[in-house]
């Protein structure tokens, strides 16, 4: 019991860092990432392939961490000056485009069969890990949301052309923001890899990706404390699973399915009956009248 | 080549007849619908168990699975899309894609993971030294009917008229007395019916698996993407487009040019022509306005 | 001095400007009027670099300002204001006043991270200047609404505001009393006198003779993209030409 905990804690951890990078790119800056799995798989990617070429672990993560941020702005390229709805197409097409690369170039970490890489023997060592790389990222996102930085996203959000009217760089603001985001997304990704111990393109689907989407909308996309609860409620629906279905009795494949199912209704219902999620974002009040 | 152009037929024939019904919503609701893709796995489920274990002859089939899947989509739409007005596209964006999980979760619980073929068997024919099947001839045939049907209906009859006086401009067709409403509804099941044509068309050619839908998401929106959005014929010379660029790229034997081994791109690539593609159009995209407006 | 000089701009084969030139000093107030569609928006959004088919030059006191970049034009000291308020509906009025202020080294990771001390005290500076916008403007109730649900008029005011924030040399306003209540254009014609003694350079589109003729030092009449009229406000009034084109009848 202790020991699902453990690994509970772990896995919430880590979704719950891809989820404070989603914040960042919608709830704050406005930006419709449909790749978010993309920095998540290339850190991973980047173990994998570490693993797979008998590479030490560190030089893994330092692989998969720079090279997120370096792919995330190459993939933003098409999209800047362009309408959220061709971000989301390239952003899209992008995630798909590297676990289709990752399933049919064998060389770079096995291909479909996947690779195995070192797994932390410490169940309770990748927790403390997993719940560090946490605390980072929301410190950092949260000095961000807070700061003068947070406010001119947030007016990207609304309008990008009265940013650039009053003088700011549409354009490298939400490079900022992307190459921020997608480096924790690949840190999620190096200790996913590390928790699991193998890494295989299934993982890393379109479906992954809505995952976390409906994490953070179902949550509040513009606060982290909403984020952060639509994280657990999400994966404790996922960690569950298993003891689901063997509780009822179903075939797992069937509990999954209906998983994914609720997961979609979530989305729905949400957009419907409370477009802001759970947690809205609050109202920062200052004080007008003083002299 | 002759075989290149076969294959190109047939391929953006199953693409095109779902990319424009992607294209004729967001032509009219400014949103592009990630559900559309579900609508052709659906549809082919449906054609699928209505033929194998209802026993209907293959074609009513289709035509029924067709039918059905327009309701679905009207319904989808009555549910869903009809009450989300003050949203942003963004937000309609993410619910499509709340749809499409649902759909295709159902799929899966319905269905299971494993894959089912119709198990046809059509005739071999030949042209030169090009071969292709009976049901190739009937793909091809269909798609162009398609085509011309959608044309028909989009330039010759009151429902074309009011849905380009609705894509154009919402708020004056509304004063003008379009029944918008009834108007999106018919648009929604042309789009339905149309996903799932396409959608049974690629599970003949192929098979039918609930994983079909991350196999078709990329060039379906990639051809869209090409034909500018909202442009719906413009969707279908996108899939022509695609499917040419990635047909040439693996069916030419790139070995030969070089050396005396002959060696082409896997076929397990033409999706990042269908990305590649999508990204090119993208970058030009500022300047193909530039210049449109300039001329 | 801000001098226009032979901006021309087509859509297609459609002229919206044809070679418009013009100058406005320092501590004046320049009106922009002509019928619909006759290119008044089209000149403020080149001159602010929101759009980018021109040819031809502005100059800021002989500076070159680069046309086509919003972010750039801004950093030259030029603001516009739009005829449908731009603002970030989902912050606060003071929110919408603080963002107009430039440069904020809080807008920087750098700094945010390793100079949090300089971070906050611009961040008062710039609190403390909001305070003071807002109560030129009259807004300081408001402060804490969204700024979503202000009144036309009011949002109207706020988006002046925020120009403010940014100390701009030359102020581009687009209609600012359009649907806008008497009271508050009151307001904003002492507020452009106000403006116009600072020194700064007003360009005024506005449709409201009142207003025009109240507040402008001189007047340019454009019509389909081109200047056919220029003068002090009285004698545009009486000029039977202008009255033609304007209101489509005799004056």
């Amino acid at each position: 019991m202790i020991d699902f905990a453990v690994f509970s804690i772990t896995i919430i951890a880590v979704w719950s860092v891809l989820a404070i990078s989603l914040h960042l790119q919608f709830g704050l800056t406005g930006l419709v990432n449909f790749g978010q799995v993309l920095p998540f798989a290339v850190g991973a990617y980047g173990t994998a392939f570490a693993a797979a070429h008998g590479l030490p672990a560190w030089a893994g993560a330092g692989i998969g961490v720079t090279l997120a941020p370096l792919l995330g702005l190459l993939v933003i390229l098409p999209a800047s000056r362009l309408a959220q709805d061709y971000w989301a197409l390239v952003t899209l097409g992008a995630g798909e485009i590297f676990r289709l690369t990752m399933l049919n170039v064998p060389v770079i970490a096995g291909g479909d069969e996947g690779t195995s890489v070192y797994r932390f023997q410490n169940a309770d060592l990748a927790m403390v890990l997993a719940l560090t790389l946490l605390l980072v990222t929301l410190l950092f996102a949260r000095r961000v949301g807070a700061s003068p930085l947070g406010r001119m996203l947030r007016v990207l959000r609304e309008d990008e052309v009265l940013a650039a009217t009053l003088g700011r760089n549409p354009f490298r603001l939400q490079r900022m923001v992307t190459a921020a985001s997608w480096v924790m997304a690949a840190a999620a990704g190096v200790l996913y890899a590390h928790v699991t111990g193998y890494i295989s393109p299934s993982s890393f689907t379109v479906l992954e990706t809505f995952v976390i989407w409906t994490a953070v909308v179902l949550g509040g996309p513009s606060t982290i404390t909403g984020v952060l609860l639509g994280t657990v409620i999400v994966q404790l629906t996922s960690v569950s699973t298993r003891f689901v279905a063997q509780w009822s009795g179903l075939p797992s494949d069937l509990v999954a399915n209906l998983r994914l199912g609720a997961y979609g209704l979530v989305l729905i219902l949400v957009f419907l009956y409370r477009p802001q999620g759970l947690i809205p974002e609050r109202k920062l009040r200052y004080d007008a009248d003083r002299l | 080549m002759l075989q290149i152009l076969i294959n190109t037929l047939i391929y953006s024939g199953e693409i095109g007849i779902i990319a424009v019904g992607v294209a004729l919503s967001y032509s009219v609701l400014r949103f592009a619908n990630f559900a559309h893709i579900q609508f052709a796995v659906v549809g082919a489920y449906l054609a699928f168990t209505l033929n194998q274990f209802l026993h209907c002859p293959l074609v009513l089939a289709v035509i029924l699975a067709a039918v059905l899947t327009g309701g679905i989509a009207v319904t989808v739409d009555a549910l869903v899309f009809s009450r989300l007005r003050d949203v942003t596209p963004e937000g309609k964006m993410i619910v499509s894609w709340g749809v499409a999980l649902l759909l295709r979760s159902t799929m899966g619980a319905i269905f299971g993971s494993s894959s089912r073929v119709f198990g046809l068997e059509p005739a071999s024919l030949q042209i030169g030294d090009a071969f292709f099947t009976s049901l190739d001839v009937v793909v091809v045939v269909v798609a162009i009917l398609a085509m011309i049907l959608l044309h028909f209906l989009l330039y010759s009859t009151r429902l074309g008229t009011a849905l380009r006086a609705l894509a154009s401009n919402a708020d004056l067709a509304a004063t003008r007395g379009i029944p918008a409403r009834r108007m999106v509804s018919l648009m929604w099941f042309i789009c339905g019916a149309y996903a799932a044509i396409g959608g049974s068309l690629f599970a003949l050619e192929s098979q039918l698996a609930p994983n079909m839908d991350l196999i078709i998401l990329l060039p379906v929106f990639a051809s869209v993407t090409l034909g500018g959005l909202s442009n719906v014929f413009g969707a279908a010379l996108g899939a022509l487009g695609l499917s040419l660029a990635q047909n040439l790229l693996i069916g030419v034997d790139f070995g030969s040019w070089f050396s005396a081994n002959s060696w082409s791109v896997p076929t397990q690539f033409r999706d990042f022509i269908a990305v590649g593609a999508m990204v090119i159009i993208l970058l030009l995209r500022p300047y193909l306005a530039r210049r449109r407006r300039a001329v | 001095m801000l001098t226009v000089c032979d901006l021309s701009v087509s859509y297609g084969r459609f002229q919206a400007l044809r070679s418009v030139s013009l100058q406005a000093a320092p501590g004046s107030i320049l009106g922009l009027i002509g019928p619909n569609g006759s290119g008044k928006s089209t000149f403020l959004n080149v001159i602010a670099g929101v759009q980018a088919v021109a040819s031809g030059e502005v100059r800021l006191d002989g500076t070159l300002v680069p046309l086509g970049l919003p972010e750039r034009v801004a950093a030259h000291g030029i603001g516009r204001s739009f005829q449908t308020p731009r603002l970030a509906h989902r912050l606060t009025v003071f929110q919408n006043i603080m963002i107009g202020a430039r440069p904020q080294a809080g807008e920087r990771l750098r700094s945010l991270f390793l100079q949090p001390a300089t971070v906050r005290r611009r961040e008062a500076d710039i609190q403390d200047e909001a305070r003071s916008v807002l109560r030129r403007l009259d807004l300081s109730h408001k402060a804490n609404d969204y700024a979503g649900m202000l009144s036309g008029g009011q949002q109207k005011l706020l988006s002046l505001g925020m120009l403010l924030m940014g100390h701009p040399r030359v102020l581009l306003l687009d209609e600012p009393a359009a649907g806008v209540n008497p009271v508050l254009i009151e307001r904003q014609i002492n507020l452009l006198k106000e403006l116009r003694a600072e020194g700064r350079i007003i360009l005024l589109v506005e449709h409201n003779m009142e207003m025009v003729c109240g507040v402008c030092d001189r007047v340019v009449v454009l019509d389909s993209g081109a200047v056919i009229a220029e003068g002090d406000p009285d004698a545009i009034r009486r000029d039977e030409r202008v009255m033609r084109s304007y209101l489509g009848e005799p004056a």
